[in-house]
């Protein structure tokens, strides 16, 4: 390659040579499509740089829409947006320019084509459970570590039902969301989707992630079943259409895969799998995976994840992993679920195609952490996530309880404050000093010096901010239910779940402060002599009248 | 570290070519790299900025003192006294004539805001060679860029005939 030298490129692309072909596909980016087909017009690396596959797959998802693939990025775009009719000569044979070569684009178009069944990887550290009964994994398991459970989905229709080509023969018509990393919602019949899946080379595929399968298809429920191990879900108290999103029925390709993420509101998850292998790469609650920064917005508590794609991460970051930092790790097999804790921090690479089913629950053990992460405030939901580094001004970076093979990365990043300039859609990170000043840590840095991060929650819960008060806090835009529903939700549990109450309590006081409102409640009826509360309306949660 | 004034910290910062310029840390923290730096406490006293000389790391200080939320904005535009909207406005303004610049020192701002990771500076950059290639001829973009057509003549034609659909 060295030798066919680059002689090509300053000509070609006059004053723009000085710019890395990394920046200059980002500038090209922010072109419209019919100014990308007159600049490749212009000479032939800018010929190159236009005709990018990624180039048009970013112009697609921009636009967004109904989905019907047309062989190439390119081609669909232009389809999409009428520029060229289905039967025009758009058929261009590839064209080869002597004289140029990029690492860049060479290292892009390396990841698309990289074929993964080969890439599986599993040292025994998650562990594999055949039968575990329900105490066995309560008082191992749950709320500690992942564990691969072998049998539990054996009687499932799934098992026999969910092949790509019995799939695509009972539900190709039937419209499914697609998961990717664009603004824009992008939805897609099963027998479209499938056809794209199997023409495409991307290199962070599209792929089928659907919350409403349930509606849109619903003999898929009768499918499967949800493990005994994880029937106790306590947002079954709210209404279906109140409820956070909780189902998922996902069909991926090789090379897609959910990217680094902490689940939803700190809830946990199963994830079984029909067909495919899944490797999963997972971290304990605090333990930032390298090449991911966690920003959480001092102004509402908004989370938002910056992580190279699963590929590019495994490709590029993990063979720089010290042996101390590298992940757990294991691949799903087909038929075998995978348990997910709470706070885990988890990544995913389908190594061929994949069809799975996974659920996200809050039961007791998860409770109150989901309770906590609903808090006004950032401060502990940055904690959560990111341990003590989330902490401004600290630098205490131990990390408790990590299991064998993982311990705190050099890669951890954390930005705890981060100003959301409205509008423009810009993000621009605001010195943490003076953001974070306006909140009191006092009280804990001390007791601090000596300690080190753990997921109880009695450690988390000293990183409320007390003073916030949820009546008149903005209400994180993140958080898995809104502000009503959620004392709805309290509510309901405290009237269904007589015999949780001593948890709902606790639940509700990280969540909506009950107790200070309970005192408040207290005081008024000591001072106008009014009868007690019954047990049932004694969570003060009404809609104004307790808080007056 | 220097301190100009009481409360304001200051850093330097080092172009490759010996210039040495003093700058309010919240000025330098308008980088998200000098950001990481200072954060990560690699930065003690003075940065070196690699491949950007003096005279391009004093516009992209020029427009990150012009960008600094409230304290420490240059000129009388002192955000208490601004409405929101009209300082916007002013910035925009502000932003056209700094951009006014000949093409080999917007690219090399490009490169700049690039390393240092200055979003605002990026854009405009980028944006402002995006408008010299949108809605001009071929003619125009290559002169405007220095570019040299290198097709040969007949792989001329057919790419402009590949391409008919973004000339109608």
């Amino acid at each position: 390659m060295e030798s066919a030298g680059n002689d090509r490129r300053g000509a070609a692309l006059g004053g723009l040579a000085v710019l890395p072909d990394e920046l200059l596909c980002a500038v090209v980016d922010l072109l419209q499509p019919t100014d990308i087909g007159r600049l490749a017009c212009v000479s032939s690396v800018m010929y190159i740089l236009c005709n990018e596959e990624p180039l048009w797959m970013s112009k697609y998802l921009s636009v967004g829409g109904h989905f019907e693939y047309k062989g190439s990025w390119k081609k669909t775009t232009l389809s999409r947006l009428n520029l060229c009719s289905e039967n025009s000569e758009l058929e261009q044979k590839a064209r080869h320019f002597d004289g140029f070569n990029s690492l860049y684009l060479y290292r892009r178009w390396y990841r698309c084509f990289t074929t993964l069944s080969s890439y599986s990887f599993d040292n025994g550290h998650v562990e594999r459970k055949d039968d575990l009964s329900l105490d066995h994994f309560r008082s191992q398991y749950d709320g500690k570590g992942p564990v691969l459970l072998g049998k539990l989905a054996e009687s499932w229709p799934a098992r026999t039902k969910w092949s790509m080509q019995q799939l695509v023969h009972d539900y190709g018509e039937v419209t499914f969301r697609i998961s990717q990393r664009s603004p824009k919602k992008i939805i897609m019949k099963l027998k479209d989707y499938v056809s794209y899946m199997e023409l495409q080379h991307d290199e962070d595929p599209l792929y089928i992630f659907d919350d409403k399968f349930g509606e849109s298809a619903p003999a898929l429920l009768e499918d499967y079943r949800v493990p005994h191990l994880f029937q106790e879900d306590l947002f079954d108290v709210l209404d279906y259409e109140q409820r956070p999103a909780f189902r998922w029925f996902i069909i991926g390709p090789e090379r897609s895969g959910a990217s680094w993420h902490v689940d939803p509101g700190l809830t946990s998850a199963w994830n079984t799998l029909l067909c495919g292998r899944k490797r999963w790469a997972l971290y304990p609650p605090g333990r930032v995976p390298g090449g991911v920064t966690v920003h959480v917005s001092a102004e509402d508590g908004d989370v938002d994840i910056e992580t190279p794609t699963s590929l590019q991460w495994w490709l590029d970051i993990y063979p720089h992993l010290a042996e101390h930092e590298k992940p757990l790790e294991c691949t799903q097999l087909p038929g075998e679920t995978i348990f997910v804790p709470s706070g885990w921090w988890h990544c995913v690479l389908n190594l061929e195609t994949t069809v799975a089913v996974t659920q996200n629950f809050v039961n007791q053990s998860n409770f109150e952490h989901v309770c906590l992460d609903m808090a006004p405030g950032h401060c502990h939901k940055g904690v959560c996530r990111a341990g003590l580094l989330a902490v401004p001004g600290k630098s205490v970076r131990d990390i408790e309880n990590h299991p064998p093979g993982t311990i705190t990365s050099n890669h951890n990043d954390m930005t705890c404050t981060e100003e959301r300039l409205k509008g423009s859609g810009s993000v621009r990170d605001s010195n943490s000093e003076s953001q974070c000043s306006s909140f009191e840590f006092s009280d804990v840095d001390k007791s601090l010096e000596n300690q080190v991060f753990s997921y109880d929650i009695g450690f988390l819960s000293q990183f409320l901010e007390k003073e916030k008060d949820h009546y008149t806090s903005v209400w994180s835009p993140t958080n898995p239910i809104g502000q009503r529903e959620a004392r709805e939700w309290l509510r309901r549990l405290w009237v269904l779940k007589p015999e949780l109450r001593g948890l709902i309590w606790k639940g509700a006081c990280l969540a909506i402060n009950v107790d200070k409102w309970y005192a408040c409640l207290e005081e008024i009826r000591a001072c106008h002599s009014l009868p007690a509360p019954s047990e049932d309306e004694k969570l003060p949660v009404g809609t104004g009248l307790h808080c007056l | 570290m220097a301190t100009r004034e009481a409360g304001k910290k200051m850093i330097m910062l080092k172009s490759p070519d010996g210039m040495e310029f003093e700058v309010e840390e919240a000025v330098a923290m308008e980088s998200q790299t000098i950001r990481k730096m200072i954060e990560d406490d690699c930065a003690d006293t003075a940065i070196l900025i690699p491949n950007i000389n003096s005279k391009i790391l004093s516009r992209v200080i020029e427009y990150c003192n012009k960008h600094v939320p409230t304290t420490g904005a240059t000129g009388a535009a002192a955000s208490d006294t601004v409405a929101p909207a009209a300082l916007a406005e002013d910035l925009k303004i502000w932003d056209a004539e700094f951009i006014k610049v000949n093409r080999a020192t917007r690219f090399n701002l490009i490169q700049a805001a690039s390393y240092l990771n200055i979003k605002g500076l990026l854009d405009l950059t980028s944006q402002t060679t995006i408008d010299t290639i949108s809605d001009n001829s071929l003619e125009e973009i290559r002169s405007f860029l220095s570019t040299k057509n290198d097709y040969l003549p007949e792989e001329e034609q057919t790419i402009r005939r590949e391409n008919q659909w973004a000339f109608q």
